[in-house]
């Protein structure tokens, strides 16, 4: 991959930003495209950190990573907060458990810190979020806005007050949607996109629609009933089917949209992504 | 053994499995398969997306069940509303509208309600209580949320217990008894230290919730307990749905470690979307090349997804698994459901691949 060509790729995706979280409906491959945008931005020359929340994360494949789990966030902050030894006690005890389902946004909210942080530590070019599944990263994404309200005072009112502004920094913050070409992906995709303009006012760069079928005809050509027939039936209104969905977005977003192809044996994601990294050609870019 | 029979006839059936499988499809197939034996069924869908409504060509579904069609007196259908069941338990455990005022008006219990990733899940468990209760049913099919929020789903009615039970809180609210006092007093001392990191007023906004919820935790308690009890006992029963993709199958074994955690089996698996093949039509000789290279790219992924899914269970103590074709597209009225309940009715057991 030349760099120049993958400079390309990713200023067509996410253009310039400093933190972007990628996210979407469970299951429809955010985190192949988050590894994928990882990929495209080291080999344009750029350090790329991807952040995962999921313990099982994948591999690593050269790009650095970090995984944030909220309690060992947690307890980090405290140990850091005047804390100390103490912090352990604090957790054993049960008060910050207790603290914390009762102030739920706190746990999301020292991870976006976090996530500040390593925005601003100055090492990295790009900070790429696999970010939770859409529903849970709106409510991720809120929790500095409800705890601004309920905490007026300490220095988690001041901690969600940076947040915001680093969320709502059109510059420097965006959001990669990522969808399939299917109806409740789709609907969801929409809904999860006017949340994030309108509530939140975060600046949605792009919309992946993530494994798009192959272009099949329909054919008059074939024995009626025969096997081959049925094949090509399936396959045509499966593709019929993806287009109209992917014209949906279209029409519903006003971003850029980019169609990933299915990708047939990708049995690993760091496979698919690089598979996808190679055939860009098949998504407009050359 | 066919597909209904390994379903069986429990008052509860669980659907749990990653998203984007055709889950909430699935469980409302699986509701119109049982519906038509007789039995009273409501599917119970707790994902706030409105797939459920989508797939029965339905506007709306709404917390109280409605049948999913006139031309159906035994098949209803309920869409989770987590805030009026929450609301409504406040209400029915209050002993006074003062107090249910005092907690509803609460900082915290409005982020307990509408933001606290759990609540969903709490919620829902109150709700299949409330259905079972109103013995309107003989079977009720829980549509739960995908992969991460079921983990929640699954924890829920412990955290909750676990919650209200907080025994550090309690210390606040009432002196404790004499032998305590020293433990109490340094409990003190870290909440005063809480407080100088999120804010006093945090704290006093939990203190207050803990207050105002005084004596109404021990009905919440026992429900928690009940509920806990109900999904463990043998009249639940755990259908996990699946795609034949691995990032699929892989959050779905989590999925059924987590259950075998709170000591549970998954009582069988439905793998969907697998790929057409129609091996059983006749062959077309005259067939142009792209049209036989086509049929057999679907030959090649199915016999990919069905070793991959065979190997996939051969760790899970069942015999096999039940599959349904992919659709080329979205269900989305009765008809069509009804012809997805039709191939859940033929489908066979495929056993898993002998562990070596």
């Amino acid at each position: 991959m030349q760099t120049a060509k993958a400079r390309i790729i990713l200023s067509e995706l996410i253009g310039d930003p400093r933190l972007v979280l990628v996210t979407g409906k469970g299951g429809v491959g955010k985190s192949s495209v988050a590894r994928l945008i990882a990929l495209t931005a080291q080999a344009a020359g750029l350090k790329p950190l991807l952040v995962l929340f999921d313990e099982f994360g994948g591999e690593s494949d050269g790009v650095e990573q970090v995984i944030l789990l909220p309690d060992a966030v947690m307890l980090e902050y405290l140990e850091t907060h005047g804390f100390g030894p103490l912090a352990q006690r604090l957790l054993k005890s049960g008060v910050i458990d207790a603290v914390s389902t009762a102030i739920p946004g706190i746990r999301d909210l020292l991870v976006l810190a976090k996530i500040k942080q390593l925005v601003n530590s100055g090492i990295y070019d790009l900070v790429l979020v696999d970010a939770p599944a859409s529903g849970h990263l709106l409510s991720l994404l809120s929790s500095p806005d409800g705890l601004g309200a309920i905490a007026t005072d300490g220095p988690i009112a001041s901690q969600s007050a940076d947040v915001i502004a680093l969320l709502r920094d059109q510059e420097l913050t965006g959001v990669v949607l990522v969808t399939l070409p299917e109806e409740t992906p789709v609907q969801e995709t929409s809904e999860v996109y006017n949340s994030l303009t309108t509530l939140l006012t975060t600046h949605v760069l792009s919309c992946v629609i993530n494994r798009m079928p192959t272009l099949v005809q329909r054919r008059d050509d074939l024995a009626p009933g025969s096997a081959e027939a049925h094949a090509n039936e399936y396959l045509a209104a499966r593709s019929a089917f993806a287009q109209s969905q992917a014209q949906t977005v279209r029409d519903l977003l006003p971003v850029p949209v980019f169609e990933f192809p299915f990708v047939e044996d990708a049995t690993q994601p760091n496979r698919a992504a690089m598979y996808l990294f190679e055939q860009t050609d098949r998504w407009g870019i050359h | 053994m066919d597909f209904l029979e390994a379903i069986g006839s429990k008052e509860t059936l669980v659907c749990i499995g990653p998203g984007g499988v055709g889950k909430t499809t699935s469980a409302a197939a699986v509701g119109l398969l049982l519906a038509r034996t007789g039995r009273r069924v409501c599917v119970l869908t707790i994902d706030p997306a409105r797939r459920l409504a989508s797939a029965l060509g339905l506007d709306r579904v709404d917390n109280e069940p409605v049948l999913a069609s006139e031309a159906i007196p035994n098949y209803w259908v309920a869409m989770l509303d987590p805030k009026q069941t929450f609301d409504a338990m406040i209400a029915r455990y209050s002993s006074s509208e003062a107090q249910e005022k005092e907690i509803v008006e609460n900082p915290v219990y409005r982020n307990l309600v509408t933001r606290l990733s759990g609540t969903q899940e709490y919620m829902a468990f109150e709700r299949l209580w409330e259905l079972r209760e109103s013995e309107q049913f003989d079977t009720i099919i829980v549509d739960t949320p995908p992969a991460q929020a079921a983990i929640d789903f699954l924890h829920a009615p412990s955290r909750l217990a676990g919650f209200l039970d907080n025994r550090v809180f309690k210390f606040m609210l009432k002196p404790p008894p004499l032998y305590l006092r020293p433990i109490a007093m340094a409990t003190r001392g870290l909440v005063r230290q809480i407080a100088s990191v999120v804010g006093a007023d945090v704290v006093n906004d939990t203190m207050s919730f803990f207050q105002a919820f005084s004596g109404i935790e021990e009905g919440f308690r026992e429900r928690a307990l009940k509920t806990s009890e109900l999904l463990t006992s043998e009249m639940t029963s755990y259908l996990l749905v699946s795609s034949p993709a691995p990032d699929s199958l892989a959050s779905g074994s989590r999925m059924v470690e987590l259950l075998q955690g709170i000591g549970h089996e998954v009582n069988s698996v439905l793998i969907n979307r697998m790929t057409p093949t129609y091996v059983s039509d006749p062959p077309d000789p005259g067939a142009p090349i792209q049209a036989r290279l086509d049929l057999e790219r679907l030959v090649r992924m199915r016999t990919h997804e069905q070793s991959v899914v065979r190997a996939w269970g051969g760790d899970l103590a069942l015999d096999g698994f039940y599959f349904l074709e992919d659709l080329a597209s979205d269900v989305s009225n009765l008809t069509a459901l009804g012809e997805v309940a039709d191939a859940m009715e033929r489908c066979t057991l495929v056993p898993f691949a002998v562990p070596e």
